[in-house]
């Protein structure tokens, strides 16, 4: 699988069809499905028929958009219109929405081509792809592996082959995370950049769509056609004018300023994800950076406060899955309204997602607002006035992306707590509303990739994937390799 | 011996083409079941709200017209919690920074009723329950239409006073264009609280009465509540706090269930909406464009010379102020005359046609021509009334008067023909009235049967008297 | 500490029906997870505000004018079960709050 911009770059001048292109990758995708599990809706028909319809703007001299033929594979938690839209969960098994996420109509305007809903943690509630109602998902680097989560069938679209641009989000890393795991880049964008209007919401002060790819060009590409105001979403940017692809020219480190942050970088990671954390300094300093310490007091506050907001608000964007209008029901008619809608979220909501509802509904309820969830916002400010501060003095901050690589199916999920302090490094961005990217940085452990994490200040988005783009011409190919998996 | 304590929580449905989060229209009524929504509106996943900045604007003018305090910064907080007609099973509402907060409205019996706050939020759809059937139908067509809600301090003391609160808040609502504010269309809606103590003692337990849909049922019903809890004081007991709904056939409350705990709401701040920073420049053009609030009118209507009485009930109700100032443009000799029409004849019309002054086709040009017709001595008063119908069908008087030869009848000589023969044609009559001249008006009368109502009846009166020498 | 009585509270505010066995196993992962977020709560935070949207926007309005609703037919293929353009949804008992 090519890249996008080569994929639209031989499609708009006619060296291939969109067709062509759009085959391939269909063919790929049901080559992995078996045994990785990464897709919950395959819209074959559809694919092909927007493929087609390139292809003869092409034919016709018309302007086919900077994207022709590019395929996406899309997690299942954004919405579609026409293709069914399930967030991974048995509650919206039958949901087929009617009407695009405006990600999605700014991508398809462009030429680009869905070619699969991705698989996801329930809701985006899950850090290895495990909590689906769907099936889990798994690593194509190792198959008994998780893939990382909640955006995993996202990662491994990527990673497989199957397509060289994938749509996330990211709540709490979920972008990040399994973009580590599985050995590629994963951005989430500064709060705001994205439109997260048709993206079904798990926390909404948190909540931001993100891209995975091999390649900062791609990301660049994409960027500049979906980020930008969108008058749906009342959490958008204002004035924002994306330059992706014109920042990306001036790709120099000299004099940048870079603070390893003290307090995640030490005890607590695998040996193998220091040593690429080392092997990143040494790459930094290299190319002219200037790399230094620097401290984040709150930071391990993160975890206990992102587990407190995130599932205050997902308590509340959830409870309209109620089983009354399009969610599932389960339970006759004449055991009344309340008790069918107890029932049918009983039954069509997964285990971590009754999880975090209860705790959700416990840290907004009467008599505890101020000791958690007010308490929770104030810390907030807290790490969010750490970050203000290192970047007074720093350009970006760096991370590992997460304290280990992929582990085994099975291995975590018995204790919710242990699964979510994975998160330590990622759920600051998130909280602070900054932007952030997880760079492939080599192996880890038992030969399985892992990243670091690169964080810059809201709205410096363009100069991260400038960044990015440096560290990946140092890197030529060994930067983001597809994984090895045949299927 | 039992003295009343009641507040009032009263619901508006604001006046915009939009509804308050979506761009769907504000008023869907008649339309078809959920043909007026949108992603929104129905709380389909991935949906997101957006701040009517219309809805935002009128509740900021209704605030400063109820003489409420208005923050600096306002914002939406969620209330949860599971209503069969609320999509998102939460109401985008207001919590701890509403548009408006400590206002007042002073009653006409010089007492002060407080108003704790006024919100913005966002209305439910409804449902229908067909008889004996284990289903319900959802319409979310209202779902998402923009709603002020505002809560009075328990102050008011009377069934009376509440009502009169009611109408205030109505024609001050009219009078803006926040609201039609009108119960019959569900534009308005208001529930109870009331509780009954001995004067001097702390405030008793209080109930909570819904579903009122008309003023006259909130009078009622507190009416009804004030001497059911009363009684039950008397008699010794004591009263349970509980929700009541108003039977408005039986007029009485019934129970619709006891207060459990105060239901937990759990407020967060709204994240998908930016709060809203008001500043004295927005609250400056607001008050420059308020159109003229009820009390300045009547101020406004003594001072023309409106009796009391009169003013009030036309400055308070929005079509009437209207259309009066319409017709003190063509017409501003006897503003009174104007009132007397306006409060008698046409209201009477109104009442008994059971129709509003708005869809009538009386143009406030027609009835300011009528006025000078009487003036001039053109037609009767009589007259004038009987064609009144017309009018308020579109007919000019001067035209129908031309047509008919409804004019006055006031040539000298005519009249004195027409007296002659009346004399003539009554011979008893004059006999009686010569013998008691009090009686002149049933001679009168046959003289203006005579003239078909057309003759001037003071003219005729000094005639009569003139030639019956009394 | 969450109890038992707290749970049942907790899943009807949520409207989840939840088996006793795993409503017990849930209470012991709260009360294990709420233990851990103590931490948080012995934080000095006197003086701050609370941060609930991330990034500061003030004022962001839609002008009030009607966009065409959704064709009544793509909201009725949306429903579990309809009835003349209504949703049909089980019985209420108490309509109105």
């Amino acid at each position: 699988m090519m890249f996008a911009h080569e994929i639209a770059e031989q499609v708009r001048t006619g060296k291939r069809s969109a067709r062509a292109v759009i085959e391939e990758s269909l063919a790929r995708a049901d080559a992995v499905q078996a045994e990785l599990n990464a897709f919950i809706s395959i819209p074959r028909a559809a694919a092909l028929a927007a493929a087609d319809a390139i292809d003869k703007k092409i034919a016709n001299g018309e302007d086919p958009g900077v994207l022709a033929g590019v395929p996406v594979v899309v997690k299942d938690n954004i919405c579609t219109k026409g293709i069914r839209t399930t967030a991974g969960s048995k509650s919206l098994e039958h949901f087929v929405p009617p009407y695009n996420a405006t990600v999605i109509e700014r991508l398809q305007a462009a030429g680009a081509v869905v070619v699969a809903k991705a698989n996801l943690d329930e809701f985006g509630m899950g850090s290895s792809n495990e909590n689906s109602a769907y099936g889990p998902a798994r690593n194509p680097w190792d198959a008994s592996r998780v893939p990382g989560g909640s955006s995993g069938g996202s990662a491994v679209a990527v990673s497989s082959g199957v397509a060289p641009i994938a749509l996330g989000t990211d709540t709490g890393g979920s972008v990040r995370q399994p973009a580590a795991f599985n050995g590629i880049i994963g951005y989430k964008p500064t709060y705001g950049r994205l439109s997260r209007y048709g993206v079904i919401a798990f926390a909404s002060s948190l909540d931001q769509v993100g891209v995975l790819a091999r390649s900062s060009k791609d990301i660049a590409l994409v960027m500049d056609v979906m980020a930008g105001h969108d008058e749906h979403d009342a959490t958008s940017i204002p004035e924002d004018k994306p330059q992706f692809l014109a920042s990306l020219n001036a790709a120099d480190l000299a004099g940048i300023k870079i603070g390893l942050v003290t307090e995640l970088s030490g005890e607590g990671n695998t040996e193998g994800v220091l040593a690429a954390i080392s092997r990143t300094k040494d790459l930094l300093s290299r190319l002219g950076a200037q790399v230094g310490e620097v401290s984040l007091p709150n930071a391990p506050y993160g975890i206990a406060t992102y587990y407190l907001v995130a599932p205050a608000e997902a308590s509340a964007n959830l409870a309209r899955y109620d089983g009354m209008v399009y969610s599932t029901r389960i339970g006759e008619n004449a055991l009344g309204q309340a008790e069918v809608m107890m029932k049918s979220r009983g039954a069509t909501l997964g285990p971590e997602v009754r999880r975090r509802i209860l705790m959700g509904t416990y840290a907004l309820s009467s008599g505890y607002y101020d000791a958690y969830y007010g308490k929770a916002l104030k810390v907030r400010r807290l790490i969010a006035n750490d970050l203000e501060k290192a970047f007074s003095e720093f350009d970006f901050v760096l991370t590992p992306t997460t304290p280990t690589a992929a582990y085994k199916l099975g291995e975590k999920s018995s204790d919710p707590l242990a699964m979510y302090l994975d998160d330590i490094d990622t759920v600051l961005a998130n909280l602070a509303g900054i932007a952030a990217v997880s760079v492939p940085a080599g192996k880890a452990e038992e030969g399985m990739p892992c990243g670091v994490q690169f964080l810059a200040p809201a709205m410096q988005d363009e100069k991260l994937i400038r960044l990015l783009s440096a560290l990946e011409l140092a890197q030529g190919e060994t930067f983001a390799p597809l994984s090895p998996f045949k299927g | 011996m039992y003295e009343p304590v009641i507040g009032l929580e009263i619901h508006l449905a604001m006046k915009t083409k939009s509804k308050m989060f979506c761009a769907c229209p504000a008023d869907s009524f008649g339309q078809e079941a959920n043909s007026s929504t949108c992603p929104v509106c129905l709380g389909l996943p991935g949906s997101l709200p957006t701040i009517n900045y219309e809805a935002i604007e009128k509740a900021l003018m209704f605030s400063l017209a109820l003489n409420c305090q208005v923050p600096d910064i306002t914002q939406f907080h969620r209330k949860n919690y599971y209503y069969p007609d609320s999509p998102y099973n939460y109401q985008i509402s207001q919590f701890d920074k509403p548009v408006g907060e400590h206002g007042f409205i002073d009653l006409s019996n010089g007492r002060k009723i407080g108003i704790t706050r006024c919100h913005v939020e966002n209305d439910a759809g409804r449902s229908v329950h067909p008889a004996y059937a284990n289903y319900s139908l959802v319409d979310l067509n209202r779902a998402g239409a923009p709603l002020i809600e505002m809560v009075t301090e328990p102050d008011l003391r009377d069934p009376e006073d509440a009502r009169e609160f009611l109408q205030k808040v109505r024609a001050i609502a009219q009078a803006l264009g926040v609201s039609d504010a009108n119960p019959e269309e569900g534009k308005m809606r208001a529930d109870v609280n009331v509780s009954v103590r001995l004067p001097g003692e702390p405030f008793g337990t209080k109930v909570e009465v819904k579903n009122l849909n008309s003023f006259k049922s909130v009078q009622r019903s507190l009416e009804h509540e004030i001497k059911r809890q009363s009684r039950i004081l008397e008699d010794g007991g004591s009263i349970k706090q509980a929700t009541l709904g108003w039977d408005e056939g039986g007029q009485k409350t019934y129970l619709m269930r006891t207060k459990e705990e105060a239901a937990d709401y759990r407020y967060f701040p709204e994240p998908d909406l930016p709060p809203m920073q008001i500043g004295q420049n927005w609250l400056e053009a607001i008050k420059a464009k308020t159109p003229e609030l009820p009390d300045l009118k009547l101020a406004r209507y003594l001072a023309a010379g409106i009796r009391e009485y009169d003013a009030q009930i036309l400055a308070f109700d929005h079509q009437l102020a209207s259309f009066l100032d319409e017709v003190l443009k063509h017409y501003s000799e006897d503003a009174q005359a104007v009132a007397n029409w306006l409060n008698g004849d046409i209201t009477g019309y109104l009442n008994a046609e059971a129709k509003p002054l708005q869809t009538t086709s009386l143009s406030p040009e027609a009835l300011a021509k009528l006025l000078k017709l009487i003036d001039t001595n053109t037609i009767s008063g009589k007259i004038a009334k009987d064609i009144l119908p017309e009018l308020m069908q579109g007919a000019d008087p001067e035209k129908l008067i031309a047509e008919r030869g409804l004019s006055q009848v006031t040539d000298s000589s005519e009249i004195e023909a027409l007296i002659e023969s009346v004399l003539a044609e009554n011979p008893e009559l004059v006999e009686r009235v010569k013998a008691n001249p009090k009686a002149i008006n049933a001679l009168l009368g046959q003289v203006m049967k005579a003239s078909k109502g057309k003759a001037n009846p003071e003219i005729v009166r000094s005639a009569l008297s003139k030639k019956l020498a009394i | 500490m969450i109890s038992d009585k707290d749970m049942e509270h907790l899943k009807t505010l949520a409207r989840l029906e939840i088996a006793p066995e795993e409503t017990h196993h849930l209470k012991d992962d709260l009360n294990k997870i709420m233990d851990y977020f103590e931490q948080i709560r012995h934080l000095d935070t006197e003086g701050i505000e609370e941060l609930a949207r991330p990034v500061s926007l003030h004022n962001i309005f839609r002008e009030d004018k009607i966009v065409s609703p959704l064709a009544p037919e793509l909201v009725k293929a949306l429903a579990n079960e309809e009835e003349n353009g209504f949703f049909k949804v089980p019985r209420t008992v108490d309509s109105s709050d």
